[in-house]
């Protein structure tokens, strides 16, 4: 019964890297790329959120518009546009999440004045800032009103602050369960039931199919965790760029490792921007994506040092590894601060060079890592 | 922007230039001064609003200028090594953290930076924000910062109205943001330093500064509409930056008459440094610091001059500003600064103006990374008429700098795509006169 629930999370999980449908639980589908887009405000609009990934190997239709330098999944995200895989949806919100969607929307945005495509949704944009000062709230306020607005035109409907709770509470329901599989799946003190690469797809699926549907699935997987074998293997805290593919953890894995959490919007930090009972929601919306639980682009390395280090220590890992992607900038900025942190909980380490997006082989990373897994489990054993 | 790099001339003859280059370091020195007497020095990047800290008389040094000075004493390559020994990247941003590079090294160019009180920059990218923040850890400055806002739709020929318009133009929930923070980092820099923000003397700085600007795109103009072009990039850059750096004093409001001056008596007399003049480039990045005489080859070899580059186009169009409140007018300025020279439209359509405004016969592009959007800064001047050559390079970083190559690359552009652009473009301007 368990397996079946982990089985069709796995399948949902995999639907991101196809064409987004037109409707999920039947609602029309909003495509959006960037974690700083509400989907609360999709989902009180009527609309069901289906966040869209790149896919390696899909690059060719978005080679003649980005030179070196554009994050890959960006350009993989803009040759899987230009080659229609939204069509269907009802249109496309970004946010201000990394430099590599900002770019994505810059791209869109100049490709639609120059020579409009057929194929490409209605966009929005979400400029959502994240310095921690009133100034940018105040904007992000007025930013989150004009959002709201804009989806409620495409709606025909208007959203009411009652529409946005009860979207808040659904996807506050959803952030629970994806905290429930980090404590009870991946840390709890009798040892990991989910490998890194099978949280990975539990806590993916919830971006690509309804809370009604996914919000199930996890209630039964987390009801009969008992059934699911103990992992192995050295403890491992993921932290760096985020990772919208699986492929870092299977090759982490591959070495013997199990990765028990993370702190990336793919993963388990996405279970950490809760909206809560707020008198003032659009507020508290704002505040969730702009200061909760901080990525890497957007905020300050030692912000992000501490979290780093308070969730690998909450997850009992033995070792942290710093993966970076080549031109997502931001994370390679935190390591020097990162380590810091994590000697003060005793927690050693380990960077590995920048990768490029969706390579089949991580050659240099796999000898770096190895090494280090080796010499952490000897440490251990001494 | 050293006179001498590589063993090559910059070509720069200009008495502006070399009086603004003299002046430099004699500031620099001054500064110095005033920073080993006590006061706080400012660090800012080149598009951040150095005009409070002007009218708060805090110096400052901004950080490309520092950058341009050390990849010019040929000091990046040992520099990312440093950064790389502490950690942290040295295979991006680099022309905008070898500033803080320099600080790691024991002989810096000119004596060194002196210590650093406040970093105020604008955040465009995801590393920015982290360099800076790398100042405040490394080196105890307080990062100032100012946000990068992204407007949903844009008017693509901002130049045609952003002098008077650009509450409209830019938007304003920026206009509002920027004007916010500014007011927030006044207060802090009174508090920390005891000044005291003279709203008079702040007025006179926005006037110098549309002053300067002024007589920067008459000169623009000049050089415009006259073959041969009484100067080239290599006279140009010094002339109008080093100003720029200075922007909102009077020595910067009268080096930027002088500059016009020497330039217009130059076109009076028909003097060129190139009085063959056969085809007009354009230099479409950052200036090349570590090998400011590569762009005087292409004179010699082929009356290929180097007339535009953005430094002077942009001081030219970008800066000057109308409005009655004057620290709302400074956010109209700076809140979508990055727009006009690293995302399309705005930047795009902007090079296509000025190209053909300049009567450019061929432009090299050169850029490491797709910052700017270099396929839409390339389609549109194309699109304009004017041939396009995208080099890699980065003025940060001499490493990877092949001077050979670059130089025949360029040189097979010119023969096969620039040359008979520049024919029929001679032969049209010939009929019209």
């Amino acid at each position: 019964m368990n397996l079946d629930a982990l089985g069709q999370l796995a399948a949902l999980y995999e639907t991101r890297t196809g064409p987004v449908p037109a409707a999920l639980d039947d609602r029309p589908t909003v495509a959006y790329v960037g974690a700083d887009v509400p989907t609360e405000v999709l989902s009180a609009a009527g609309f069901a959120p289906f966040r869209f990934p790149g896919r390696s190997g899909a690059y060719e239709s978005a080679a003649r518009y980005c030179g070196p330098g554009i994050d890959g999944a960006a350009v993989s995200q803009l040759a899987r546009l230009l080659d229609g895989d939204a069509a269907a949806s009802a249109g496309l919100a970004l946010s201000a999440d990394c430099e590599g969607t900002v770019r994505l929307f810059l791209y869109l945005r100049e490709i639609q004045r120059l020579e409009r495509r057929p194929g490409i949704p209605r966009l929005s944009y979400f400029d959502l800032l994240h310095l921690p000062q009133r100034t940018s709230a105040v904007y992000n306020r007025s930013r989150l009103d004009a959002f709201i607005a804009e989806m409620s035109e495409w709606a025909h409907r208007p959203i009411t602050d009652a529409d946005l709770r009860e979207a808040a509470a659904e996807h506050d329901r959803v952030r629970a369960l994806i905290r429930a599989v980090g404590s009870e799946l991946r840390t709890a003190p009798d040892g990991p039931r989910l490998t890194g690469v099978q949280a990975l797809a539990v806590i993916g699926a919830a971006f690509v199919s309804s809370p009604r549907v996914w919000c199930a699935l996890a209630e039964q997987l987390l009801a009969d965790a008992g059934d699911l074998p103990r992992r192995p293997g050295i403890r491992v805290f993921l932290t760096g760029c985020g990772h919208d593919n699986p492929s870092a953890y299977q090759l982490i894995e591959s070495l013997g490792a199990v990765i028990v959490g993370e702190d990336h919007d793919w993963g388990a930090l996405a279970g950490e921007r809760d909206i809560g009972p707020s008198q003032h929601l659009r507020s508290a919306l704002v505040r969730s994506r702009a200061l909760a639980a901080p990525a890497s682009a957007g905020h300050a390395a030692a912000l992000r040092a501490e979290q780093t280090a308070r969730m690998a220590a909450a997850c009992g890992a033995d070792l942290v590894v710093a993966w970076t992607r080549q031109y997502d900038d931001a994370p390679a900025w935190d390591v020097p601060v990162q380590r810091e942190s994590l000697e003060r909980v005793g927690i050693p380490l380990v960077a590995v060079p920048a990768q490029p997006y969706g390579a089949a082989r991580h050659d240099d990373a796999a000898d770096l890592l190895m090494s280090a897994l080796h010499e952490r489990t000897a440490e251990m054993s001494r | 922007m050293s006179e001498f790099t590589r063993g090559r001339r910059t070509g720069a003859s200009l008495p502006s230039a070399k009086a603004a280059t003299t002046y430099q370091r004699q500031w620099f020195a001054r500064l110095k001064e005033r920073a080993a007497a006590g006061d706080p020095v400012a660090l800012v990047n080149a598009d951040a609003p150095q005009e409070i800290l002007r009218a708060l008389d805090i110096p400052y040094v901004v950080n490309q200028w520092w950058a341009s000075v050390c990849a010019a004493k040929q000091r990046s390559g040992p520099y990312l090594r440093l950064l790389a020994e502490r950690g942290y990247p040295a295979d991006q941003e680099q022309y905008n953290s070898l500033a803080l590079a320099s600080t790691f090294d024991d002989d810096p160019p000119w004596g060194g930076l002196p210590p650093i009180s406040f970093v105020l920059a604008e955040m465009t990218g995801d590393a920015l924000r982290k360099v800076f923040e790398a100042w405040q850890r490394e080196r105890g400055a307080t990062f100032l910062g100012f946000e990068r806002t992204v407007p949903r739709e844009v008017d693509p020929h901002w130049w045609d109205r952003i002098e008077d318009d650009w509450e409209a133009l830019v938007g304003k929930p920026r206009i509002d943001l920027m004007t916010a923070e500014l007011t927030g980092v006044i207060r802090h820099l009174e508090v920390a330093t005891g000044r005291t923000f003279d709203e008079e003397r702040f007025r006179t700085v926005m006037e110098l500064v549309n002053e300067q600007q002024l007589y920067n795109r008459a000169t623009r103009d000049l050089i415009a509409r006259t073959s041969p072009a009484p100067i080239t990039i290599a006279d140009s850059i010094p002339s109008v930056m080093i100003p720029q750096w200075h922007r909102g004093t009077e020595w910067a409001r009268d080096a930027a008459r002088t500059f016009y001056e020497e330039v217009r008596e130059r076109a009076d007399n028909g003097e060129s440094p190139c009085p063959d003049e056969q085809i007009r480039l354009m230099w479409v990045g950052t200036g090349l610091w570590f090998d400011m005489g590569f762009y005087s080859w292409f004179q010699e070899t082929y009356g290929a001059m180097f007339v535009w580059s953005m430094y002077l186009g942009l001081a030219a169009d970008g800066y000057i500003r109308h409005g009655e409140d004057p620290l709302r007018t400074l956010a109209g300025r700076f809140a979508a600064f990055p727009d006009m020279i690293n995302a399309p439209p705005w930047a795009s359509e902007w090079y296509a103006k000025e190209a053909v405004h300049n009567r450019i016969d061929g432009a090299v592009h050169m850029a490491t990374t797709d910052r700017r959007g270099n396929y839409f800064v390339n389609r549109a001047i194309e699109a304009a008429g004017v041939p396009v050559l995208q080099i890699v390079g980065d003025s940060g970083d001499a490493r990877s700098w092949d001077q050979e190559a670059v130089q025949a690359q360029v040189a097979e552009f010119i023969e096969k795509r620039v040359a008979p652009v520049a024919a029929r473009r001679r032969a049209r301007e010939e009929r019209r006169r």
